[in-house]
């Protein structure tokens, strides 16, 4: 190797000797630091994998949880309850002759007459207390302020035709329709509110029936 | 740089480090393995359910036959069960009580049974359709053999034989209605809407026959049947008079 005059040469010439004096333990050292890094590299990659596999699981339960769920709930084909619908907990529904006085008008349920008032159209009140009681068999009592409008008081009695239709006039009511099943109610500006539909849907002879299976015919009244 | 006579060592070190660095590769944990496994199980398991699920979903839908006929006879059926009620109570005659006892409870347990289809279906008991929309004659009037509102007014004020008589033409005419809609359920709805609707038609049927017998006793005359859209004249007891 030529010399280079501007540098020492014993530099050049002597690299032994610094690696000969790190030859034993230096090199088991850095052999056993390296080994070290390399033990720690695989443990980070285990950490990795198995939080890899611990996520892979639970996004795989959620996932399975959500389908399974998704999939007993398909059967369902119900309606979704008309907005503004209000829901009430009544917790007396016992006979009684004497008039009562109920937290709203119209009433959704309550203490009652003894016997249920028929189902259909009337064009004069009807006592309050039958009232309730036919939506203890599950009618949809559709009640209208006595001044509403010809053709509107028509729209509702056409929809009485069916069965488990009430429609009464009922003075004091908060708005010119409203719409009652036992515990619910729902109030309505027009009869043409396609929400009054919704709620008959929703609501005659349905699940809120304090008493599936009963009549709203051979009770009190005659509808007209 | 000429290779120093270190390297071999520090290659040597290497490799006997390299076999020890590899031992927990092959050493993975079990718990791994195992939760792994059960996540893909409970996956395809998932997933079986769903497509068991899509698949057994057959129960009949909103539009269906077996829907329509479920609602609709139930509001027919009422409308008898009000009439059997009206003159059960006010009639002096044994015969005709025992029939509207009959009519009544058969009828009103019908309607519970059809009723409860519809609760297993997931329907509620007031379909989006028109009435008979499901026999291809949807109307928003009332249904065959029906009484209007004036009919029942007469009924429910009538005592005696009048009132009997008034009930059997009544409920002649309402089961020449009832039998045409049973009879209209195809041979593609369930079986056990099937099953039902035969039996509405041949009970119903004999009972119009042993009504009419009734009624010419007492000496009157059965109303005109139903008007049929359809102009089905094979139906029974639909004369068209």
């Amino acid at each position: 190797m030529p010399a280079n005059p501007s540098k020492p040469p014993t530099k050049a010439q002597n690299p032994a000797p610094k690696q000969k004096a790190s030859s034993a333990s230096e090199r088991r050292a850095a052999a056993a630091k390296e080994q070290a890094e390399r033990l720690r590299r695989e443990r980070r990659k285990e950490i990795r994998r198995a939080a890899l596999i611990a996520g892979g699981a639970a996004v795989a339960l959620v996932v399975g949880v959500v389908v399974i769920i998704s999939a007993a709930g398909g059967g369902s084909k119900g309606n979704s309850i008309p907005a503004g619908t209000k829901t009430f907990k009544t917790a007396a529904r016992n006979h009684t002759e004497d008039p009562v006085t109920y937290p709203q008008n119209p009433p959704v349920g309550g203490p009652h007459f003894p016997v249920w008032q028929n189902c259909g159209y009337y064009s004069s009140a009807i006592k309050t207390e039958m009232g309730v009681h036919s939506m203890e068999h599950g009618a949809v009592w559709i009640t209208y302020r006595p001044d509403l409008p010809a053709d509107q008081v028509a729209k509702l009695q056409a929809k009485a035709d069916s069965t488990y239709i009430l429609v009464t006039p009922l003075a004091g009511i908060p708005t010119p329709v409203v719409a009652s099943a036992w515990d619910h109610q729902l109030q309505l500006d027009t009869a043409t509110d396609p929400r009054l539909d919704e709620f008959v849907r929703s609501f005659r002879q349905g699940p809120q029936t304090p008493e599936p299976g009963a009549l709203c015919t051979s009770g009190n009244g005659q509808p007209e | 740089m000429t290779p120093s006579t270190t390297e071999p060592t520090a290659v040597d070190e290497e490799t006997a480090a390299a076999p020890e660095a590899s031992e927990p590769r092959r050493r993975r944990p079990r718990w791994q393995l195992v939760v792994a496994v059960l996540a893909a199980v409970f996956l395809v398991e998932a997933t079986g359910v769903w497509i068991g699920s899509q698949l057994h979903d057959d129960s009949p839908g909103e539009h269906s036959v077996e829907a329509g006929f479920s609602r609709d006879m139930s509001v027919h059926h009422a409308q008898a069960v009000e009439m059997a009620e009206a003159v059960r109570a006010s009639t002096t005659d044994p015969a005709i009580r025992t029939l509207a006892v009959d009519i009544d409870l058969t009828q009103q347990a019908q309607i519970g049974q059809m009723r409860g289809w519809l609760d297993v279906w997931g329907l509620p008991p007031t379909g989006r359709d028109l009435a008979m929309a499901w026999m291809g004659e949807p109307t928003s009037g009332l249904m065959p053999g029906m009484a209007g509102a004036d009919e029942l007014k007469r009924l429910h004020a009538s005592t005696g034989t009048s009132g009997d008589v008034l009930f059997l033409q009544l409920m002649i005419r309402h089961h020449q209605g009832g039998v045409a809609m049973a009879q209209a359920v195809g041979p593609k709805a369930r079986p056990e809407v099937r099953r039902l609707a035969a039996a509405i038609v041949t009970a119903q049927q004999s009972e119009i026959d042993a009504m009419t017998t009734m009624l010419k006793a007492r000496g009157a005359e059965p109303l005109a049947p139903p008007k049929q859209d359809s102009g089905d004249e094979s139906m029974p007891g639909m004369g068209h008079g």
